[in-house]
């Protein structure tokens, strides 16, 4: 396998190159706005929770189509740093009495060291090795959190 | 529990995941295609042993070959739909497509049993059959013996027959094969549909000792991979000796360690051998 793969076989590369049109950058704006804007007009805590979820989940997802899409490694070990981030939070916010504030930077910060704990292996396989790599951290991940008790 | 016991109990659990990781490494060997949906044909395949069990009263050891036929079936209807068109496409597309075909199955499953845990009711099911000084579970006993014979067999037909011949020799060499007449596409269709089958066999088999649900494929999915890249990727004989090597260290891992992570150990050894053995090993193996 190619290291850049053509762009055939990779239509995330156009992307990259075709700029924003004014019209795309109008309906950003107003979907932006709605966005925003929807824990006044929405009705009630469900509906906006479902929202966050979303802007939370397409957030992870965007994290993974660098990796996936952009860089061409498949990994499947990518909830990993949402769980290690997920825990970051509950740890020193909810077990040491952080502000939620302080807590999610210091989330982001652990799952970035985790990141390079985890990268420096892993980077290491490539095609299939890289996905079977990361499902074995996925699966390890799983194992320690559910086990330990802190 | 002593030594002897859990490495004899170790053996017992082995002797299943070397059945089901042959098919796996069959697929991968002749087709160059890692399955990620294949622990999803061994949940077909217990759901198959289970639904003989409890709908016709059929024994899942006795039906086990019959499951394994139908999902051969299966296989090797997908593999003319799904694989065919992937198989010489980048990795991303050949993982999300496997991936994707597992998700499929395991919900159409949940979708169609419901996600409830099931298990089936044998006469031989709290039996325990006493040798040398160890108890043996009768339940364990016969799956380990139905899953070596099955699996030395399949050993025995890619060497012997003329078929097994002309599948190792597609993956050898496509091109040499497609000269001496050998259709790789055929192949392809019967080493997939056998692959899979083979893990649905194995379900079957397990079914009278496992709980059956939709997404019990989770709990086999990384132990098949560990066996297939510890017995080198592609070899079948290889696959029989590292599952039982894994059966073994799980059991004594439990010796030392509590029982949640008697996984722990075998995912750790499997990424120190991918990452140390890529290069190598894998490579030297994997045909060409």
């Amino acid at each position: 396998m190619s290291v850049l793969p053509d762009e055939r076989t990779e239509p995330t590369r156009r992307a990259v190159s075709s700029r924003v049109r004014p019209g795309n950058a109008a309906l950003m704006v107003v979907l932006l706005a709605a966005l925003f804007g929807a824990p006044f007009y929405l009705g009630n805590e469900y509906q906006v929770r479902i929202l966050v979820l979303v802007c939370i989940f397409g957030a992870a997802a965007v994290g993974w189509n660098l990796l996936g899409g952009y860089a061409n490694q498949v990994s499947l070990g990518h909830a990993v740093f949402f769980g290690v981030g997920a825990y970051a939070v509950v740890i020193f916010q909810g077990t040491l009495g952080w502000s939620p504030w302080l807590a999610m930077p210091v989330g982001v910060l652990v799952s970035l060291v985790a990141a390079l704990v985890i990268g420096w292996p892993t980077f290491q396989l490539s095609g299939h090795y890289f996905a079977l790599g990361t499902l074995a951290l996925l699966q390890v991940f799983h194992i320690v959190a559910r086990y330990w008790r802190v | 529990m002593g030594l002897l016991q859990s490495l004899a109990n170790g053996l017992l659990i082995g002797s299943v995941y070397a059945l089901i990781a042959v098919g796996l490494t069959l697929v991968f060997g002749v087709m160059d295609i890692v399955n990620f949906a294949h622990a999803e044909f061994l949940m077909l395949g217990m759901f198959g042993g289970f639904v003989a069990s409890h709908h016709f009263g059929i024994d899942p050891l006795v039906a086990a070959p019959l499951v394994g036929a139908v999902v051969f079936g299966l296989g090797a209807l997908l593999e003319r739909v799904l694989i065919e068109p992937i198989i010489k496409a980048p990795p991303l597309a050949q993982v999300m497509a496997t991936v994707g075909l597992g998700l499929m199955l395991a919900d159409g499953a949940a979708a169609l049993m419901g996600s409830d845990f099931r298990s089936v009711k044998t006469s031989y099911q709290t039996t325990t059959i006493d040798a040398l000084g160890l108890r043996l579970s009768a339940t364990y006993l016969y799956a380990a013996v139905y899953a070596l014979v099955v699996a030395v067999l399949l050993a025995l037909f890619l060497n012997k027959t003329e078929f097994g011949k002309a599948m190792r020799a597609t993956a050898q060499n496509r091109g040499a094969a497609v000269l001496m007449g050998i259709n790789p596409k055929r192949m392809y269709m019967l080493a997939f549909g056998l692959g899979v089958g083979l893990a649905a066999l194995a379900g079957s088999a397990i079914v009278p000792y496992a709980l059956v649900y939709p997404f019990v494929g989770q709990q086999y999915v990384l132990i098949m991979f560990t066996v297939v890249v510890l017995g080198g990727l592609g070899s079948v004989l290889g696959a029989i000796f590292a599952g039982l090597a894994v059966g073994v260290i799980q059991s004594l891992t439990t010796l030392v360690l509590p029982s949640e992570l008697q996984n722990l150990v075998v995912f750790v050894v499997f990424l120190v051998v991918l990452v140390l053995a890529q290069g190598g090993v894998m490579r030297r193996v994997r045909p060409a």
